[in-house]
């Protein structure tokens, strides 16, 4: 990664639940084009991280910066419009509407070119567009994984978020997803990634961030935590 | 005799398609502001019937029947929006539809009814607390025998049509309809897509609004008069409804609206005598309550 221009930088942030810390003054940046992921155990603090960049959680304390603009406290839609997007935990697929009212509603904030980028999910996941018409809730566990990165896409964002893609997904999948994961940064994406499977993630990521009980205990680039003792004990079955 | 029989038929069939239109845009109105802005809001009708009631005034100070329509479309739009900001802190947080709403819902219920009960009468607006309003477009267009078809049941009945119609739009073509559909499904969801929150919270109480006056309008039109009562009576309708379709369920709120309009007009036409009108509400209830008894999440579910 020789360009390193800086997308997202999280100064200190902390993330509580009344008297529950979910995240403890986290530190952490996203360069144009990279793949970083946040690692970590259920409960250590990487979804509420997540959604306190999107605003969804209310920082305690600290700053969030994209693009070199300060966006701590500005509304969800704001960011969501200025090109930050969560494909969430769970997948957040609007079960009552087809799959091309959801893959619609992911370009809520484009003006035109819709279709170019229709063509981009299509290429990627053919199944949706034979699924159009379908209620998006009646496709299997994949294809609502794939609906869902599919309308990510939709609205061109310049940072995708992705919050444990490969959870619930049959091993074959798993590894589809993250293969699509590479391809989108491939297709100039920049990814942040959350993920428990820790093994998968290091092997497409370039930096990584290990979160454990809300602190950042380990960061660096992938080659340099990798054979780290925490992150093989905790979480590659290793020692 | 058979002949008879149809044009009885056909009359209580327009009868039923233009007030179960009312009903519809009612209960839609309500599941909206339900399912897009977490407000249960019982006291809705009322709205509908005090706009009502604010046009009477004007018609009777000025007498033009045009403004008078004008202003009970205004007067919902109005009233809905006014109500917004006192809501707003009630729904904020949690999932589904808070009590708190429903509690502040019944209180503006009481000042509404007490204002078309008491209030009027005391300032010496009314004498009672039944307002009337002249009959709009009263000759008839066709006669079959024994019943007619006014133009204002005609207008009424394309009217309410029409707007059920763009209503169904609304709801599946454009953005702001299924922008609805979303926060109805997922709200946290719909937040991720980037749509609005207050945007499309302020949007539903319009909605809201218009379906409301262009219901007003439309009971002008049907009933030629207003009192406390028909609020009443059109709460418990329109709540029960929504009960019976599946609580949110937007379509399917339409539908059964439009249903039990035709239903309760066959029931009052078919059983005999005076009986019809207070057996026709009881049969309706006893269903909805049937309903609701072994399909607890009603006849469509829950939530579209």
């Amino acid at each position: 990664m020789e360009k390193t221009e800086n997308i997202l930088k999280i100064n200190n942030v902390s993330v509580d639940y009344g008297f529950l810390r979910a995240v403890n003054n986290a530190s952490l940046d996203v360069n144009t084009g990279e793949i970083v992921v946040l690692l970590g155990a259920n409960g250590s603090g990487k979804s509420s991280l997540l959604k306190a960049i999107l605003g969804l959680n209310k920082a305690s304390n600290g700053s969030v910066q994209f693009l070199g603009k300060d966006i701590t406290h500005v509304p969800t839609d704001k960011i969501v419009a200025s090109g930050i997007c969560l494909i969430p935990e769970g997948r957040g697929i609007l079960p009552l509407m087809t799959v091309m009212e959801n893959l619609e509603l992911g370009a809520y904030y484009l003006k035109n070119d819709f279709k170019k980028y229709l063509e981009d999910v299509y290429q990627l996941f053919p199944i949706l567009r034979e699924r159009g018409k379908q209620m998006a809730g009646s496709l299997s566990g994949g294809e609502q994984q794939m609906l869902s990165i599919g309308r990510g896409m939709m609205s061109a964002p310049k940072l995708m978020m992705l919050d444990e893609p490969s959870l619930g997904l049959s091993p074959v999948l798993v590894n589809d997803i993250f293969q699509v994961i590479n391809h989108l940064r491939e297709a100039g994406h920049t990814i942040l990634l959350a993920e428990q499977n820790a093994r998968k993630a290091l092997q497409i990521a370039d930096r990584g961030y290990l979160f454990e009980k809300g602190d950042i205990v380990l960061s660096g680039l992938v080659k340099e935590i990798i054979d780290d003792p925490k992150i093989k004990d905790a979480y590659l079955g290793g020692g | 005799m058979e002949n008879v029989t149809l044009q009885v038929i056909l009359a209580q069939l327009i009868n039923g398609i233009a007030i179960g239109s009312i009903y519809g845009l009612l209960t839609t109105g309500l599941n909206l502001l339900l399912v897009v802005c977490g407000v249960w809001h019982y006291a809705y009708p009322y709205v509908v019937v005090f706009s009502m009631y604010l046009a009477w005034l004007v018609h009777r100070n000025t007498g033009n029947i045009a403004l008078t329509l004008l202003t009970a479309f205004i007067a919902g739009i109005a009233i809905s929006l006014i109500t917004e900001p006192l809501f707003r802190p009630l729904s904020k947080k949690s999932e589904g539809a808070p009590i708190g709403t429903f509690i502040l819902s019944t209180g503006i219920l009481v000042i509404l009814a007490d204002l078309m009960n008491n209030v009027f009468i005391r300032l010496g607006f009314t004498a009672g607390s039944v307002v009337g309003f002249p009959q709009i477009a009263g000759n008839s267009l066709i006669q079959f025998g024994l019943s007619s078809l006014t133009y204002g049941q005609a207008i009424m009945v394309i009217g309410t049509v029409i707007s059920v119609a763009l209503l169904f739009y609304l709801l599946y073509r454009t953005k702001l309809g299924k922008s609805f559909r979303a926060v109805s499904q997922d709200r946290v969801a719909a937040q991720l897509l980037g749509i609005p929150t207050l945007k499309t919270r302020l949007n539903a109480f319009t909605v809201a609004g218009v379906l409301g006056g262009m219901s007003s309008v439309f009971l002008i039109i049907a009933l030629a008069q207003a009192s406390a009562t028909i609020s009443d009576y059109l709460a418990i309708k329109v709540f029960a409804i929504a009960l019976f379709a599946g609580v949110g369920n937007l379509p399917g709120g339409l539908i059964c609206g439009l249903f039990f309009g035709v239903f309760e007009s066959f029931l009052v036409s078919f059983l005999p005598g005076e009986s019809g009108a207070v057996w026709g509400n009881a049969i309706a209830f006893i269903l909805i309550l049937a309903t609701v008894l072994f399909r607890p999440r009603g006849i469509f579910g829950s939530r579209v």
